[in-house]
């Protein structure tokens, strides 16, 4: 099996940052990659075993949703996470239609983008590995939950 | 001598009577002729618009005629014989900018390209919400992506994929909930897409992926007020694997669906399972409720091995997608590539169809992908479907196969990473942990070289070597 990798598509970092020490758990072995043209993302895909592409919007709309659109149409297996900044639906729903696998925009926290990255590679991993193997390490990696409180 | 009426053709007098806006524009581009519509959309006359070159110019003052040559120019496949279509903003009126699509068909003769025909749709602001403020370069590869999504491509020779294409024409036709069912990769989300595309309900296709989503992002964006089944904007909702959503979400849909029933519009719930949704109600994963609730239609489709005859068309279409991210251009395949193609089980149906060939396409040496540019397992499995029942005249020790192979991985991982097991396990992808477990139980010490004879290697061959011959006949 080719190496996993997750593709942080964006301008300043910060997204990457926030998720690198995901990727560095010693129980995943996903790298990280940061391209920063639509060409080099692509050809980082075609190399690439199971991987999940996270584009931030911002920078130039038509070349972010255009790498959307074009992931979805090679490599239909990479699901793509759109991340924005501000609360649009026009552009939210554009986004859905190219085939995001989610749109995080506001009101939705930005945190929420680990757990969702986390879920999906999760997934990922299950539909190349088989699912006993990688539903034991979702198990294992879901974050703590309190117990329920019973009367 | 009296002026005499400019001479009508019959052609003519034939696109003046069509209600859509047409334009004809010669082999030069030069527009030679437009129709009323025409004339009434863009307010300009006929003899004055007449002559007017349409192409994309660079450095020019934006004037009203610069951006009615760059409306009307035609996009580079229309040039090359192609048909084509592009959406674009129209010129600016007392009303503001209306969105066009403009369909181009090129004509021919002896020659070559004769002319193209240009035929215009107004787009009101309810086929394109929000379209007034978005770049025209999104809205047109926005409406490009969604044109893919044509009936078309499910035709089949097959009967029951014919019933699948009545199935979806019936769809199209409602905006009840429907369910489609088929293995893994069978192309159920492509069909809810046609079905969504020719339907008559506008708006957004969102896929919803049940297994892939954590509890809390799909209860946000599927129950709470602000998520995708109460935006107006939303068209389809798909549900990849709805047996995968937490119970008290399934419940909430089955409520939705009841509540929503009369109301005028509500986004059309499309649920895709690989496997029966009988079986997963019975093991407790799908509420029965909802089961019912998305089956008032249900399609089925085929798995790819059963549907062989397909395999021509499939490979060509995939071809084509492939062509558009490399320089390579693969012709076909030949007939020992299509004999394994054939012979071959397809557990992960198109969805494998299409990995196999884009790896195929990058081993294959010449024009066309040969048996050999196949991956591996895929000859593998082909050659031992292939091999009669019969004792073997040597037997075939899966495990201690399958234990060699995995030393030599871990060897060789740990010679490239100069024996650190940490780099090791992330060069072959696995737990540090799990490469200490097997390094272990498989007697790999560190520091370990492999051998530098290639025993090993030239033992696993002579295995496969000494399989019988594929068996060729009919029975």
């Amino acid at each position: 099996m080719r190496h996993p990798q997750v593709l942080i598509y964006e301008r300043d970092g910060a997204l990457a940052r926030r998720l690198r020490p995901l990727c560095q758990e010693p129980a995943r072995a996903w790298s990280m990659r940061e391209p920063r043209q639509m060409a080099e993302c692509v050809e980082l895909l075609q190399a690439s075993g199971p991987a999940l592409l996270v584009i931030k919007l911002g920078r130039d709309l038509v070349d972010e949703l255009g790498l959307l659109e074009r992931v979805g149409w090679l490599y239909p297996d990479v699901a793509t996470v759109v991340v924005g900044d501000v609360e649009d639906t026009v552009l939210a729903d554009v986004a859905w239609d190219l085939g995001a696998a989610h749109v995080l925009t506001p009101p939705e926290p930005r945190e929420q983008v680990t757990e969702l990255v986390s879920s999906l590679m999760a997934a990922a991993m299950a539909r190349i590995v088989g699912s006993d193997d990688a539903r034991g390490r979702m198990k294992h990696q879901e974050p703590a939950r309190s117990k329920p409180h019973h009367a | 001598m009296a002026d005499q009426a400019p001479r009508v053709h019959r052609w003519q007098a034939f696109l003046q009577r069509a209600t859509e806006p047409v334009f004809l524009l010669n082999r030069q581009r030069r527009l030679l002729f437009v129709n009323e519509a025409w004339e009434k959309l863009t307010s300009i006359p006929a003899a004055q618009a007449r002559g007017l070159l349409c192409g994309r110019r660079r450095g020019e003052a934006p004037d009203r005629w610069a951006e009615l040559a760059q409306l009307l120019s035609p996009p580079e496949e229309v040039l090359q014989g192609q048909a084509g279509q592009v959406r674009r903003r129209g010129p600016l009126t007392e009303t503001g900018r209306s969105l066009w699509d403009i369909e181009f068909f090129s004509l021919h003769d002896d020659g070559g390209l004769l002319g193209i025909l240009g035929k215009i749709r107004v787009l009101s602001a309810n086929d394109v919400p929000g379209g007034t403020r978005l770049p025209e370069a999104l809205l047109d590869l926005h409406a490009k992506a969604n044109r893919r999504y044509r009936p078309e491509t499910l035709a089949s020779s097959l009967p029951a994929l014919r019933r699948v294409l009545d199935q979806v024409r019936l769809a199209s036709g409602t905006c009840s909930p429907l369910l489609i069912v088929g293995e893994p990769g069978t192309g159920k989300r492509w069909v809810a897409r046609v079905i969504h595309a020719t339907g008559p309900a506008p708006g957004t296709f969102a896929t919803v992926d049940c297994a892939g989503l954590p509890p809390t992002v799909l209860a946000r964006i599927l129950s709470q007020p602000d998520g995708l089944l109460h935006r107006a904007s939303m068209g389809t909702v798909y549900l990849k694997e709805p047996a995968h959503l937490p119970r008290e979400l399934q419940a909430f849909l089955v409520d939705w669906l009841d509540e929503t029933r009369e109301k005028e519009h509500r986004p059309r719930l499309v649920a895709g399972c690989s496997g029966e949704p009988a079986l997963a109600v019975k093991a407790g994963r799908l509420v029965e409720e909802l089961s019912c609730a998305l089956s008032p239609m249900t399609i089925h489709l085929l798995p790819l091995r059963e549907r062989l005859t397909d395999l021509p068309d499939f490979v060509e279409r995939l071809l084509e997608r492939l062509h558009e991210n490399t320089d390579r251009h693969i012709a076909g395949l030949t007939p020992a590539a299509w004999e394994t193609l054939r012979a071959y089980s397809w557990p992960g149906n198109l969805h494998e169809l299409y990995a196999v060939l884009v790896d195929a396409a990058r081993h294959a040496t010449s024009e066309r992908i040969d048996r050999g540019d196949l991956p591996a397992p895929v000859r593998l499995a082909v050659t031992l479907e292939q091999t009669p029942s019969g004792p073997p005249s040597r037997s075939l020790p899966l495990d201690a196969l399958l234990a060699k192979v995995e030393k030599r991985l871990i060897e060789l991982a740990l010679s490239k990473t100069s024996g650190n097991k940490s780099r090791a396990a992330e060069l072959l992808a696995i737990w540090r942990p799990r490469l200490l477990r097997r390094m272990d139980a498989l007697g790999v010490a560190t520091g370990d070289r492999p051998p530098t004879t290639l025993d090993e290697a030239v033992e696993i061959q002579e295995i496969l070597e000494e399989l019988p011959p594929a068996h060729t006949g009919e029975d």
